[in-house]
């Protein structure tokens, strides 16, 4: 819990943070700067090129679930670094993510950090490192 | 006698010579300027061209048309980019002639995610062919590069033929562009992506480069051959190769039809794609020019400039590409009649 509060304590820094690398297609396309935040479990793992995908079941206020599709970069790009494999996120995980929402009310994410129910924060370091720039 | 006309001469004389001395200070901005934009953590470069045509000022930024208004020794230039997530701003520079120099500072209109606040700049005489970075020699070009920050504008707009503008207007990024579902965008669009090495392999009459991104292999002739008949328009197109001094050019044709960059503008079968490569004195950075020419679409040749730094421990990794994550999406959304119907739009 403490975790988490500390997690959520510093989104208002990363929500005002650039966006530190993006994959090789324009994101403007399909996301737009308004950054949020979503929870949920972890419904299907794909940790592919062109980019790693992982989709969310959120619950919502009134009670409802929704699926949310969250991208991130190219998985060249996160192999290589070692840190975020395609293990690090699993099947029924619960996560915290926090990215750039979907243009006209999409449920996509744009990731820019992960936190897992261990406390671990994706990614690591930088998320230039880990997402390239065009 | 002439006395009494003072007042008439004073009254004439003095704004003629004031309008022929602004008129000659604003005859210094016309010409090829070498731009430099002091942007941590690496500067960004441009051939910037100004041209006076009757009373109006016409500029071009690596090929890409901007706003030009030029008062005495004073200019204001805005220059549309876009970042590295494709959202667009832009670069409003104010600055003064001084000799064969102009400079001046620069202030960000928008909110690039590079984090690019306010700086200065440059922009020094230049020919259009002028290679910017170190004195030409020969050099050994075999090892992997991986690219380095910085260099290029991203400039935005480009100056599009009338047919392209029609062909262009319906263009959509999230749809047609060929890299969303793992096609090959072509050498144009990908050489200029920043975060993938590349791994040159020097063999007797040719160069082999290998791109990490999409696993894309090219053949860089360097025996002046012609293509084999029936040699096929792809992606990569067909590439000859020659030292210009010490700078290596490789010129490319038989492209098939593609995308400039993250716009969506087109790339003809018929372009030329010339590509001037430098290396520094101690052979550890590799620095390019890049010039489409293709009068189909473009009326001025669109430029993008590249820096990569070698490294001999970098080992190229597998790029394979699933279209899986853009078609669920289509289907999710339920475009996939939409996507369907954009055939024409595929190129």
């Amino acid at each position: 819990m403490f975790v988490r509060g500390l997690f959520y304590c510093l989104l208002s820094s990363f929500g005002l943070m650039p966006t530190l690398g993006y994959g090789h297609h324009s994101f403007a396309a399909e996301f737009i700067r308004e950054v949020v935040t979503i929870e949920g479990v972890v419904t299907e793992v794909w940790f592919r090129n062109p980019h790693i995908r992982y989709y969310v079941e959120v619950q919502t206020q009134s009670g409802n679930t929704e699926i949310w599709d969250t991208r991130g970069g190219s998985a060249t790009n996160y192999q290589r670094r070692g840190s975020w494999t395609r293990d690090s996120i699993k099947v029924g995980d619960r996560v915290v993510m926090t990215g750039n929402r979907g243009r006209d009310g999409r449920k996509l994410l744009d990731i820019r950090t992960v936190l897992l129910g261990d406390g671990t924060v994706l990614p690591p370091g930088a998320m230039l490192d880990y997402r390239h720039t065009d | 006698m002439l006395k009494k006309f003072y007042p008439l001469i004073a009254c004439v004389g003095v704004p003629f010579g004031f309008v022929y001395a602004q008129e000659s200070k604003e005859a210094g901005f016309s010409g090829n300027w070498m731009l430099e934009l002091a942007v941590p953590p690496a500067d960004v470069a441009g051939l910037l061209t100004l041209q006076h045509l009757g009373s109006e000022w016409v500029g071009h930024v690596e090929g890409g048309p901007v706003v030009v208004n030029v008062g005495g020794d004073q200019i204001e230039l805005i220059i549309d980019s876009r970042d590295i997530a494709g959202f667009i701003f832009e670069r409003r520079l104010l600055g003064r002639l001084t000799g064969n120099v102009m400079s001046g500072t620069l202030s960000i209109i928008g909110q690039p995610d590079s984090g690019e606040s306010g700086s200065f700049w440059t922009a020094r005489r230049a020919s259009e062919n002028e290679e910017i970075i170190g004195e030409p020699r020969f050099a050994d070009l075999s090892g992997t590069w991986i690219p380095a920050a910085g260099m290029d504008f991203r400039k935005y707009s480009m100056d599009l033929t009338p047919e392209a503008k029609i062909w262009h207007q319906d263009y959509l990024l999230h749809l047609d562009q060929p890299n969303v579902r793992c096609v090959s965008p072509g050498i144009v669009a990908m050489i200029a992506w920043s975060a993938y090495p590349s791994e040159w392999l020097i063999n007797e009459g040719r160069i082999t480069i290998i791109y990490e991104v999409g696993s894309e292999v090219r053949r860089v002739y360097l025996d002046g051959r012609e293509p084999p008949e029936y040699f096929p328009h792809s992606p990569m197109g067909f590439s000859t190769g020659y030292w210009e001094g010490g700078t290596f050019v490789i010129e490319t044709t038989l492209l098939s039809r593609n995308v400039r960059d993250f716009l969506g503008e087109p790339v003809s079968e018929n372009a030329k794609f010339v590509e001037r490569y430098q290396l520094n004195e101690d052979g550890t950075i590799l620095t390019a020019v890049m010039t489409l020419h293709d009068p189909e679409n473009y009326l001025r040749p669109p430029i993008r400039r590249r820096q990569w730094h070698r490294d001999a421990d970098a080992v190229l990794f597998p790029y394979e590409c699933d279209p899986d994550s853009f078609f669920r999406q289509l289907y999710d959304e339920g475009k996939m009649q939409e996507y369907i119907d954009r055939a024409d739009r595929r190129l």
